[in-house]
């Protein structure tokens, strides 16, 4: 019997400090590269594996090489949770970072916690990544209830807009946009205009449109993505309603105007992480373009900086932490980091014991002449 | 009843040898086992081409993950999502059971739909599209649970197939006019069908929720049918070992594309190797193993 | 009332659309009695092609020509190799075949290095034009939608009535053995349904481009399109285009009167409904067999 607990005592510790041993560090990250939302998985894991590899060759953390252990879920929480236990069993990992996905977060993230391993930076907009704070659990991005509001607030009291209509995608990423604006609105004293949505996948927004109209709505709230943004934007447009629109962090890609055309101009947007544009960009921020394109050998985007920037945030912990990291230093190191903006422009983040959300600001921005231009600095979220 | 030893066997003592990882895989084709159960008397014997299994699942998930919340124990709770994906069943059946071949596949593709639909927009009740978190189970109950339920459904197959009513369903596979001439009315077999098939369904999604610990609409589409059929067909459609080795196949090809994966060339992007991997299988097995796996096997 | 002539516009336009696609649906099925759960991915694998031939600088017209092509030699192939040794099976193997060969087409195309996993625009002749309807303004690209379906309709309608091969198809479709007994051979038909159900997607595909643009997900319309299809009778070419214009319309009034959600599901109510008061739909005439 003795025997038994002292296995299992010893099981247990073997799990608490899983996944690190003196040449290296192992971290796992559940990506969607197969599934629906493959175009940013494949950009989630570059940014990661860059800031990785960079660290990697200036000789790693205190000699710790950092492996990166990537998953493909397919944004399927089932894989998910399959890709989950497979990263826990064997050597383990330290720290799960980036985990892409709603759904795999959410049916993921608990198993993560209870094993003792970190839970860094999900490409989740939920708040229970971030809240309550728990000492292994870090969020990048606020939930689009936090995100969306600043913005629409900044420009809704800028230009006294009164008939506030929404426009949504009918799943949680667009209900959670939803719910944000409607305490914004009680906030102002004001009523919703009229409320639209559609579901994933829709390419038609024309009765959408022709409601929002009808109501008279002087302002439009997108929660829409990509593809959704443009077929809305244009609709209105199309009809020759000039109505003012903001997207959120989701639609704040380069491929809105890339792909909407002249069309998409005037568009505004909730903007966390700026766009790594070549023209006109600093020394530092022009030599990581030309970098990453040799790498990874297609164009970067706001997704590779957002997962960057995490990274980053990772690895300064790591160092932060002494040559004998432990989850207790790192994540009281996480706790202390302050940093200033950087070399793309990036909102300065402070972690504190009662904070462990990283981006607590957005900037509003338009679409002007074809490219994402900033209209106001960093808005405080809260 | 012999075959079912070595199988008890390995369920009694897989917890204690196999790391949580391999718990948690053989969990997950012990759920599809009871999905696939059910699946298998519509599609397999009775010849009916059901698109809305996932439906099935999804409200028995739901019904499990509000139960449990409200402190119901499993063993109340997992008959009521059985019981209550089969008055959901009733309501498919009402359309369906007049229709069959392809029409019967429509009818129940738009049940799918709208049952999904339903699942989002009733967030009083489901939570809507933010979804359902369900408290943990302990992992060795958990997969002993779903071991014992998918020995039962399947024993319960062979139990129903070798009663009237299961001789009657493979009659109407076979020649619906005849089935009628020996007074099985087809109508009213469906409806038998369908309901247990849902029933079945229902408990597999009790399962399914405890295994995944969150339930949200999306997961419930039409796609998660498909890959149920799909298994089926692989696995060999009409008989019971070819349920086994589809969900054997349906977890264990993920895996296999994982590691073939570490050893992909980087110019090629693997995303989408594992829909491809999936589509060629169900092609080529149709194409040159229509007996699927189970008919591989005993061809051996 | 002043929405209702431009939601009905707009819904026409958009039942164009469904139209288009249920079209290649209607056409495999009356010449074969297979439905094809593949269509949207051949029309995603048509858009790619378009998409290919545009960048690599042919004229819009012959690239859609030039995509029309390839995928009908395609489809003519897949029908070849991997649907005709299935003849004479009942229908879930067939039905999940063409499912299987959906998954290949979407997962092959995802793996297309630095292009398969984004969103492409496809420069058109017609782009960012808007033309004038009554009054209401409709985007150029729709009106071409608007026009090719009425045209290809026409077509298939005449082709499957007057010429030849097209009632030669049909009557394989319904008596496959007294067509063999007459000397035609089933195979050749189906595979010629196939080249014809192809190319149609493909045109579908590039003709759709400027309204869902070119992606590896564009195929989902087909699931979309597929009750407009199975509302207008499967297998009728006027079905598929009453079909696919009745759901256009149901779509934009009840986006724009009804309660949220209910558009979204109205498609499959009425497919519902339609398969309860008349299993063949409303125009079939083709009896259902398994």
């Amino acid at each position: 019997m003795r025997l038994l607990f002292l296995c299992l005592a010893f099981l247990s510790l073997a799990t608490r400090a899983g996944g690190i041993t003196p040449t290296e560090i192992r971290v796992g990250s559940l990506q969607d590269l197969s599934g629906p939302i493959a175009s940013l998985g494949v950009h989630f894991r570059n940014g990661t594996q860059m800031r990785f590899d960079e660290e990697n060759a200036r000789g790693g953390v205190h000699g710790r090489q950092l492996k990166l252990l990537v998953e493909d879920t397919g944004y399927d929480p089932k894989r998910g949770v399959l890709a989950t236990e497979k990263l826990l069993g064997g050597q383990g990992i330290f720290a799960a970072i980036h985990n892409l996905g709603s759904p795999v977060v959410m049916a993921t993230m608990p198993r993560f916690v209870e094993a003792g391993v970190l839970h860094l930076f999900p490409g989740a907009p939920l708040s229970q990544v971030y809240e309550p704070v728990h000492p292994l659990k870090f969020g990048m991005s606020p939930s689009y209830t936090l995100s969306v509001p600043p913005g629409a607030r900044h420009l809704i009291k800028e230009n006294g807009f009164r008939r506030v209509g929404i426009l949504y995608q009918d799943d949680d990423m667009g209900r959670e946009v939803q719910r944000g604006i409607e305490t914004l609105l009680d906030e102002l004293g004001l009523q919703w205009c009229e409320q639209s949505s559609y579901k994933r996948g829709a390419t038609d927004f024309s009765s959408q449109i022709a409601r929002l109209k009808a109501a008279g709505c002087d302002f439009v709230v997108l929660g829409t993505v990509v593809r959704e943004t443009i077929g809305a934007y244009t609709e209105a447009r199309r009809g020759g309603w000039q109505v003012p629109m903001m997207v959120t962090a989701s639609g704040y890609t380069a491929q809105v105007p890339q792909l909407g055309g002249a069309a998409m101009d005037g568009l505004y947007a909730v903007a966390l992480v700026p766009q790594p544009e070549a023209e006109g960009a600093n020394r530092a921020l022009a030599d990581w373009i030309v970098r990453y394109k040799e790498k990874f050998r297609t164009e970067p985007n706001t997704w590779d900086v957002y997962t960057w920037v995490g990274t980053d945030l990772f690895v300064r912990a790591l160092h932060a932490a002494g040559p004998q990291p432990t989850l207790q230093k790192v994540s009281a190191a996480l706790e202390q980091l302050r940093t200033t903006r950087d070399f793309f422009g990036s909102q300065p983040i402070a972690f504190s014991p009662t904070n462990h959300l990283a981006l607590g600001q957005v900037r509003v921005a338009q679409i002007r002449n074809g490219r994402w231009e900033n209209v106001t600095d960093y808005l405080p979220i809260r | 009843m012999r075959r079912f030893i070595p199988l008890l066997l390995v369920l009694a003592t897989a917890p204690f040898i196999l790391p949580t990882w391999g718990i948690a895989q053989l969990g997950f084709v012990a759920t599809y086992i009871v999905a696939g159960t059910g699946l298998m008397l519509l599609a397999g014997y009775a010849g009916q081409l059901s698109l809305c299994h996932a439906a099935f699942i999804g409200v028995g998930a739901y019904t499990e993950a509000i139960l449990n919340t409200q402190g119901w124990p499993f063993v109340l709770s997992m008959p009521a999502a059985g019981l209550f994906a089969a008055g959901v069943g009733l309501l498919a059946a009402w359309p369906a059971r007049r229709l069959s071949g392809i029409a019967f596949a429509i009818a129940t593709l738009s049940f799918g739909f709208i049952v999904q639909e339903v699942l989002t927009r009733w967030e009083a009740l489901t939570g809507g599209n933010a979804g359902l978190s369900i408290p943990a189970l302990d992992p060795a109950t958990l997969f002993w649970l779903a071991g014992s339920l998918a020995l039962t459904a399947l024993w319960l197959l062979g139990r129903v197939l070798d009663s009237s009513s299961g001789r009657a369903w493979v009659a109407l596979r076979e020649d619906s006019t005849a089935a009628a001439v020996l007074g099985a009315s087809s109508p009213a077999m469906k409806v038998q069908a369908l309901l247990l098939a849902a029933a079945l369904g229902g408990i597999a999604g009790a399962l399914y929720a405890h295994q995944l610990r969150f339930v949200s609409p999306e997961q419930f589409d039409w796609v998660m049918s498909i890959e149920l059929l799909m298994m089926l067909v692989i696995g060999g459609l009409g008989t019971r070992t070819g349920i086994v080795l589809g969900a054997l196949f349906l977890i264990a090809l993920p895996q296999a594309i994982g590691l073939l994966r570490d050893a992909w060339p980087a110019a090629l992007p693997p995303a989408g190797l594992e829909l491809f991997a999936f589509g060629l299988v169900l092609v080529l097995s149709l194409r040159f193993a229509p007996a699927g796996l189970a008919g591989w096997l005993r061809s051996l | 009332m002043d929405a209702f002539l431009p939601l009905a516009i707009a819904g026409i336009a958009l039942g164009c659309v469904y139209a288009l696609v249920a079209l290649g649906f209607a056409l495999i099925y009356q010449a074969t009695t297979v439905v094809n759960f593949a269509h949207g991915e051949l029309m995603m694998l048509g858009g790619f092609v378009g998409l290919a031939l545009v960048s690599s600088g042919w004229p819009w017209w012959l690239a859609l020509a030039g995509a029309a092509l390839a995928c009908a030699l395609f489809g003519l192939l897949a029908e070849r190799v991997i649907l005709r040794p299935l003849t004479g099976q009942v229908h879930i193997p067939i039905v999940m075949t063409t499912l299987g060969l959906g998954f290949m087409l979407k997962g092959g195309i995802t793996m297309l290095p630095g292009a398969g996993a984004e969103t492409h625009a496809m420069p058109t002749p017609f782009a960012g034009q808007v033309a004038t309807v009554a009054g209401v303004p409709v985007a150029a690209d729709h009106l071409l939608v608007i026009a090719v379906t009425a045209l290809v309709g026409g077509l298939l309608f005449a082709f499957f009535s007057f010429a030849t091969p097209g009632k030669t198809l049909r009557a394989t479709a319904q008596n496959p053995l007294g067509a063999r007994l007459v000397g035609i051979a089933p195979g050749r038909m189906h595979g010629l349904a196939w080249a014809l159900g192809a190319g149609l997607a493909a045109l579908a595909g590039v003709l759709l481009a400027p309204i869902t643009f070119v992606h590896a997900q564009m195929g989902l319309i087909g699931i979309k399109a597929l009750p407009a299809a199975v509302i207008g009778g499967f297998g009728s070419i006027g079905g598929a285009v009453a079909g696919g214009l009745l759901l256009g319309l149901v779509e934009s009034f009840a986006g724009f009167y009804a309660p949220d959600g209910i558009k979204d599901v109205a498609a499959w109510l009425l497919v519902l409904a339609v398969l309860l008061w008349r299993p063949a739909g409303l125009f079939g005439q083709q009896q259902e067999n398994t």
